[in-house]
């Protein structure tokens, strides 16, 4: 999942070298936290959420795939 | 077509700065030499820049067809279903096509996965080709499917309108779906139609055309199309 979040963001990111992803998975409960240039943030979140909720989706479709369920989290300090 | 003109170094580096601008191989450029540089004495006094004119032999939206594939194939990668993709230009339009099992896992509710996929390749693929270019992401018909029963419900809700006499509304849509039921309904007499509603929660109303026997406040745009 790891390798598909970084995929999409790394593409629509201006800052693609500050991209991180950070994984954990408890029980087939994957839990990813992105973490992204401040400049990105706008651009990866998008108008009303859409774009972050795009990545979501997709990355939880990809999931159920591998019978696991993904959350994606955009972590800010 | 768009004729492009870059200056490098030498020759060879002002074509790879050129295909790499245009997302296009070498053998997909026609390359003029305008001037072949030098490096000048000691390659500092009296350097000069190579110069080339290049213009693409395919068509935009024809490499836009294929970096759009390569971009959903990569997406693709990471579900664990077997998959293929093929890609075809209509009408300026790219259609992608996903070959699967069936499953349904790739349009998801109401096909939020599979419009999900198209706004990312779309919006991917705006970093190369910045004109904007329109991407259709399908798999199993699935957007001719979801059109015609669409249809089918905008002329069920059109007769509904039409004996009752009063307004109904369609779940909360998005713009392509708003679009069809518009269009569905659009040589139909004594309806209207009206899109209403903010950002997701926007939905198309079906008014009656016949005047209410109370006079009343009517707004006179008769349709509203988005």
């Amino acid at each position: 999942m790891k390798e598909l979040v970084e995929y999409l963001v790394k593409s629509l990111a201006e800052h693609p070298e500050a991209v991180e992803v950070a994984e954990s998975e408890i029980e087939d409960n994957v839990s990813l936290g992105l973490k992204i240039s401040p400049d990105d943030l706008g651009r990866i979140i998008g108008k009303g959420g859409n774009t972050i909720n795009a990545i979501r989706t997709v990355v939880q479709a990809a999931a159920s795939s591998h019978k696991k369920r993904a959350k994606l989290e955009v972590v800010t300090e | 077509m768009s004729i492009l003109e870059i200056e490098g170094k030498s020759v060879e580096e002002a074509i790879a700065v050129a295909c790499e601008k245009l997302k296009l191989s070498r053998e997909q450029l026609d390359v003029e030499v305008v001037s072949k540089g030098s490096s000048g004495i000691f390659g500092i006094v009296g350097a000069k820049k190579a110069k080339i004119r290049v213009t693409a032999k395919v068509a935009p939206v024809e490499a836009g067809a294929e970096s759009a594939k390569r971009i959903l194939m990569e997406i693709l990668k990471h579900v664990d279903i077997p998959t293929v993709v093929e890609a075809e230009v209509r009408e300026g339009i790219v259609y992608l096509n996903i070959i699967s099992n069936g499953s349904g896992l790739l349009i998801g509710k109401r096909g939020k996965t599979l419009n999900s996929l198209q706004y990312l390749v779309g919006k991917i693929l705006q970093r190369d080709f910045s004109e904007g270019l329109a991407v259709v992401v399908d798999t199993e018909d699935y957007r001719s499917k979801r059109e015609s029963s669409l249809v089918e419900l905008a002329q069920e809700l059109a007769d509904k309108v039409k004996k009752s006499g009063r307004p109904l509304t369609t779940g909360p849509m998005n713009a392509q779906d708003r679009r069809v039921i518009h269009l569905a309904l659009k040589e139909t007499s004594d309806i209207r139609t009206k899109s209403k509603g903010e950002g997701n929660l926007r939905r198309v109303v079906i008014y009656p055309v016949k005047r209410a026997k109370r006079p009343r406040k009517d707004d006179s745009a008769a349709e509203k199309q988005d």
